[in-house]
């Protein structure tokens, strides 16, 4: 906030095993670099605590071979490198028309200035945007701290109404909604080897220090999204105070098979309202198999923000939330492709 | 002849009295390209040999006791080249803010973010890595934050003599303009409305931070700075440092916006001038996005109980107010306006009765300061979101309530509102305007969003989006001859036929190296182009104020017609007997002089000026008068919206905003249209974005950052119409009144009346964000369900 930022080392990684080898090495020290709008604002602003430190060295993954690329294939649906740009999944004829809510999601993140340095993996990993997370006075749970300043503090825009625990932040991830609901899975390198967990369990809850299940020596190499059946239906909205450069008040995004006036394989997930990318399971389930009424829409939406516990300066995010469900669905039945 | 009324000492030589060739051109802005090219260089783009690299160390606390502070740690890093700390500079060492003498390291902190240290370094990773090796030991004293809270507590007990300088002028002291009999005024009401408003902290959001260089080489002080007034910089800087001010030069080439937050040099100027006499070196500071927020000044935040009462058929009986501004840590009555809120509320429309208070409450948040319209946006918020509220309450239009209540004079002069020895200013005078067309502007601005649609809106068809009209005037006591009440130009007309004009004021993106040349030339009759301007920088130029308060054009303008005026009748008593005419026949337009009487009797300018000496040059000066105790000077306008209201997202879209101005006349009309663009950019984003947020308990500023302190984007800007009406006002120049800082008055007032029109909701809170219009419809919703029952 006040400083510059501070001197640390910076390694070009030309494979996954150096990168690893290289986290493993600096044992919770450095952290992966790859768009670096987030982690260079942390930095400058001396973001830390007794559990987070910051970096003393920076291993950057962009040179990795086949990190920056997106690739089609037509039984194993998509794959995004970690380091593709916000810019081409915004504008990437792979990706639209059959995976378009990625493309609505990335064209939502920042300004055009983030997205073309702003990476996917990045938009995953991110940290809250909690204004006393973001302040280097208040060493808040987050950082290893015992409070969460937040809760009785200054939480209008950036916090949950939904699955609060010991941080009541909100995950701020335009992303990660989106390929929640396509039922994308990261492929996490590590020194180990690599693996692949479907994104939903990627994320990690309120209780925890870190948002993902990473540990200090891996890092995401890319994501995996099944392929979409035809037919299938794809609805992203985002809700923020100011048209650009802003994060989501709301998001929902809303993935569904209609046949026939059918609704099949149902995905709603909700960003900016919980910890993590919310799967709105019970919503889910009270629309599998039926069409889509405007009544049925209500109760869909209802079911949505079922749970919902706003903080006493938030509560107009259910109503907000509930009427974003509504529009996505609405949408849904409206678009033809 | 009919004796010149031009806003100038001394006598002018008549008027050309001619078709205007050059003013009211809409010519290109100079410098555009090089700023847009990236070829201007900046206070902080520029590098000297042996540059040291400043920083300084920041109090975390709102309100503490320094105890001790220990900077050997520092002084012993290799490649520190000096700290400065309370320890090693003189006891009384001041910086200067606007006026206010601030004690440049003190034993007490009054707010989050002042400097108690300063470094200079070989370069800025040291520099950063010496002031953490300073130890500051602090106790932490229980700091004031609401300023009414702090009203209702007694006084603080003071922990050292100096730790709230100046407090004694202002804090706490009511000042009061009042006229007839409030009693009265509310009795003959047959309406009275009362409401309470809110207005929030706000920041300048310059897109160039804070930077300066200063280069000490023994005799000589050279500052390049990012400041408004390259004069009243050199002036301070020199009192401060215990210099002549014949040793100080400083220079302002490009500015990266200012809107008061740069009217004066910054603390780092000072401190890094001091660095660089005690170090021999040049010295660079600039500060980072977020020590611009947390340590430099802010906008007042202000609470305003408002009570209007007016008759049925809408005649305006009474205004009560009470003003309670949060002053923060402002060190003295100059970083304070006494009266700026009520003057505004007193002066806008007419009204018999007022009693109008206004209370300055010191506390322990940053520093205030101008900011784009200091007190004046907020006082227009309250004041024209109250009349549409009457306006309701009457059945009356808005527009023609206003209409009914035109006010032709005002009661409170300028230099009365700033006079502190007088609590209580009761006057019954009536002091007419110079010129006001304020009644044409809300005629336009109200026509141009088609004002008569408003009926119709309500007969849309229901969806989730409404939408609605409104809108709100303003005025400002503008063009008004600030302290020092000087203002100097200087054109000099050489043999070769160069003309070079020399004002000592900055360019702060106005355009003022543009249109004060456009004066001169047109003064002179030559073209734009043969005109030459030294601006920026004080070594030549004569005296000229700050660039804030929209006084450059009305301050400079007459005395660069005077300075152009002079020189130019010595070159015709050149001209004269080379054309066989008397000088007072002469005349010159595009570079030719010509006879009056004949005007295909020419001689070109410069076969004019061959006829020079060239040792020594014409020279013509300049020097602006202060303003007359009557008439009033004051610039005029008002402004209307048309917007959308998503009522399920709370989002609000403006689809079209209207603004029509009384600036006298624009001597650049293309540059003056910016200006208003600039403005309805800052009103739209304090209407509906910008919150400077503290945490509640320990007082800290929690938007520190762009990203949470959310300005408008270039998708969040309306489209919008400007109009810029014209008046004749013989004190100015070309009746160039003054223009650039306050379009963004009426903004916030105008959008949130047309919210009403849309929703039927008033809201008093400012910033109008999603969060509180998705609250205020779930509430309104709760009442109109147990209404129904």
């Amino acid at each position: 906030m006040l400083f510059e930022l501070p001197a640390f080392e910076h390694i070009d990684a030309k494979d996954v095993k150096e990168a690893v080898t290289c986290l493993k090495a600096y044992d919770g020290k450095a952290s992966v670099i790859a768009g670096a709008t987030d982690l260079l604002a942390l930095m400058k602003d001396r973001i830390e605590g007794p559990k987070l430190k910051v970096p003393a060295a920076l291993v950057n993954i962009k040179n990795i071979f086949g990190i920056g690329r997106i690739t089609r294939e037509k039984e194993a649906g998509l794959r995004m490198g970690a380091a593709v740009t916000l810019s081409r999944i915004a504008a990437s004829g792979e990706i639209t028309p059959k995976f378009g809510i990625l493309s609505q999601a990335a064209r939502m993140v920042g300004t055009t200035q983030i997205r073309n340095m702003g990476t996917l993996g990045g938009n995953l990993c991110q940290r809250p945007r909690c204004v006393y997370f973001r302040h280097p006075h208040f060493v808040c749970f987050k950082k290893g701290g015992t409070r969460c300043y937040a809760a009785a503090g200054e939480h209008r825009f950036y916090h949950s109404i939904l699955k609060k625990g010991k941080c009541v932040m909100a995950h701020p991830s335009d992303m990660a909604p989106a390929l929640v609901a396509l039922k994308a899975g990261a492929v996490i390198a590590g020194v180990e080897g690599e693996r692949t967990v479907p994104l939903r369990d990627f994320f990690l809850g309120p209780d925890d220090i870190g948002e993902t299940i990473l540990k200090s020596d891996e890092f995401i190499l890319a994501v995996e999204v099944p392929d979409q059946p035809a037919g299938t239906r794809q609805i992203f909205l985002k809700q923020r105070v100011r048209q650009a450069a802003d994060f989501a008040l709301a998001s929902v995004a809303t993935v569904a098979r209609i046949t026939d006036g059918i609704c099949k394989d149902i995905s709603i997930v909700l960003g900016g309202v919980a910890p993590l990318p919310y799967v709105a399971k019970t919503a889910g389930e009270v629309i599998e198999g039926h069409a889509l009424t405007k009544r049925l829409i209500s109760d869909v939406a209802e079911a949505a923000l079922e749970g919902a516990r706003p903080l006493p300066m938030n509560q107009y995010k259910v109503d907000l939330t509930r009427a974003m469900v509504k529009r996505a669905l609405t949408s849904m039945i409206e678009s033809n492709t | 002849m009919a004796e010149s009324k031009l806003l100038v000492k001394g006598t002018v030589p008549p008027p050309l009295d001619r078709d205007l060739t050059v003013v009211g051109k809409s010519l290109d802005r100079r410098g555009a390209v090089e700023k847009v090219t990236g070829q201007a260089r900046y206070a902080g783009d520029i590098k000297l040999p042996g540059m040291l690299y400043g920083k300084t160390l920041h109090c975390p606390h709102p309100r503490a006791r320094i105890v001790k502070i220990d900077a050997s740690k520092a002084e012993a890093l290799p490649g520190v080249r000096a700290v400065l700390t309370k320890e090693n500079t003189p006891k009384g060492w001041r910086t200067t803010w606007y006026r206010v003498p601030q004690l440049a390291f003190p034993e007490c902190i009054t707010y989050e973010g002042m400097e108690v240290a300063a470094v200079a370094a070989d370069d800025i990773i040291i520099a950063q890595k010496a002031l953490e090796l300073i130890d500051v030991e602090y106790e932490v004293l229980k700091p004031m934050f609401d300023a009414e809270q702090t009203l209702a507590a007694p006084l603080p007990q003071l922990v050292a003599d100096e730790e709230y300088p100046g407090r004694e002028m202002f804090d706490r002291k009511p000042y009061i303009i009042k006229r007839g009999d409030i009693e009265r005024g509310f009795a003959e009401a047959d309406v009275v409305v009362e409401e309470t408003y809110t207005t929030q902290v706000s920041h300048h959001g310059t897109i160039q931070t804070r930077a300066c260089i200063a280069d000490w080489d023994g005799h000589n002080l050279t500052v390049w700075d990012a400041v408004q007034g390259v004069w009243n910089a050199k002036l301070a800087l020199a009192d401060s440092l215990g210099l002549s001010p014949d040793n100080v030069r400083v220079i302002v080439k490009y500015l990266g916006g200012g809107f008061g937050s740069k009217a004066w040099s910054q603390r780092i100027t000072y401190f890094a001038a001091k660095l660089s006499m005690v170090t021999g070196r040049p010295v660079r500071m600039e500060r980072t996005r977020g020590e611009e927020f947390v340590n430099h000044s802010r906008r007042y935040d202000i609470k305003m109980y408002l009570k209007m009462g007016a008759k049925k058929d809408g005649t305006l009986t009474a205004i009560q107010q009470k003003a309670v501004v949060n002053a923060g840590a402002a060190a003295d009555k100059d970083n304070y306006y006494i009266m700026q809120v009520i003057w505004h509320t007193s002066n806008l429309h007419a009204c018999p009765n007022v009693y109008l208070e206004q209370i300055g409450v010191y506390t322990n948040k940053q520093i205030t300061g101008p900011t784009r319209s200091p007190m004046n946006m907020q006082a227009i918020f309250a004041l024209e979101s109250h009349m549409d509220r009457l306006a309701m309450e009457l059945g009356m239009d808005p527009l023609q309530f206003r209409m009914k209540n035109y006010a032709t004079y005002q009661t409170v002069g300028a230099d009365a509102a700033r006079d502190l020895s007088e609590q209580v200013k009761s006057y019954a005078k009536e002091i007419p305007y110079s010129s006001k067309i304020l009644d044409q502007c809300m005629k336009l601005a109200t026509d141009a969003i088609g004002w008569e649609k408003r009926r119709g809106l309500k007969q849309l068809p229901e969806t989730t989006k409404k939408r609605g009209i409104g809108m709100a005037s303003y005025l400002v006591m503008q063009g008004v001859g600030l302290v020092p009440y000087a203002a100097e130009a200087k054109v000099v007309i050489r043999k070769d036929g160069t003309i070079d004009l020399f004002v000592g004021v900055v360019d702060i993106g106005g355009g003022q190296q543009t249109i004060l040349p456009m004066i001169a030339a047109e003064e002179l009759g030559v073209g734009a182009d043969d005109v030459d301007v030294i601006i920026g920088d004080t070594k030549e130029t004569p005296y000229g104020p700050s660039c804030h308060a929209s006084r450059c054009t009305p301050e400079m303008g007459p005395a660069i017609v005077q300075a152009a005026a002079v020189a130019r009748q010595q070159l015709f008593e050149l001209a004269a007997p080379m054309m066989g005419a008397k000088v007072e026949e002469l005349r010159s337009q595009n570079g030719k002089i010509y006879v009056k009487s004949n005007p295909s009797k020419t001689l070109p300018f410069k076969i004019a000026c061959a006829g020079i000496d060239v040792e020594k040059p014409l020279i013509g000066m300049g020097s602006r008068a202060p303003n007359p105790a009557e008439p009033m000077m004051a610039t005029f306008g008002a402004q209307a919206v048309e917007l959308e209201v998503d009522t399920e997202t709370g989002q609000v879209e403006i689809l079209k905003l209207t603004a029509a101005q009384d600036f006298g006349k624009a001597i650049n009309p293309k540059l003056c249209v910016s200006q208003v663009y600039g403005g309805i950019e800052f009103g739209v984003g304090y209407a509906l974005m910008e919150e400077g947020l503290y945490d509640s308990k320990t007082g800290k500023l929690l938007t520190n950052n762009l990203h949470q302190y959310r300005m408008p984007t270039a998708l969040d800007y309306p489209r919008s119409e400007v109009y810029l009406t014209e008046v004749e006002d013989p004190y100015f120049a070309y009746s160039a009144k003054g223009a650039g800082e306050n379009t963004n008055a009426p903004t916030p007032a105008a959008i949130r009346n047309a919210l009403y029109d849309a929703i039927g909701i008033w809201f008093n809170d400012l910033p109008i964000t999603p969060d509180k219009i998705l609250q205020a419809i779930n509430q309104d919703h709760q009442r109109k369900k147990k209404g129904v029952r």
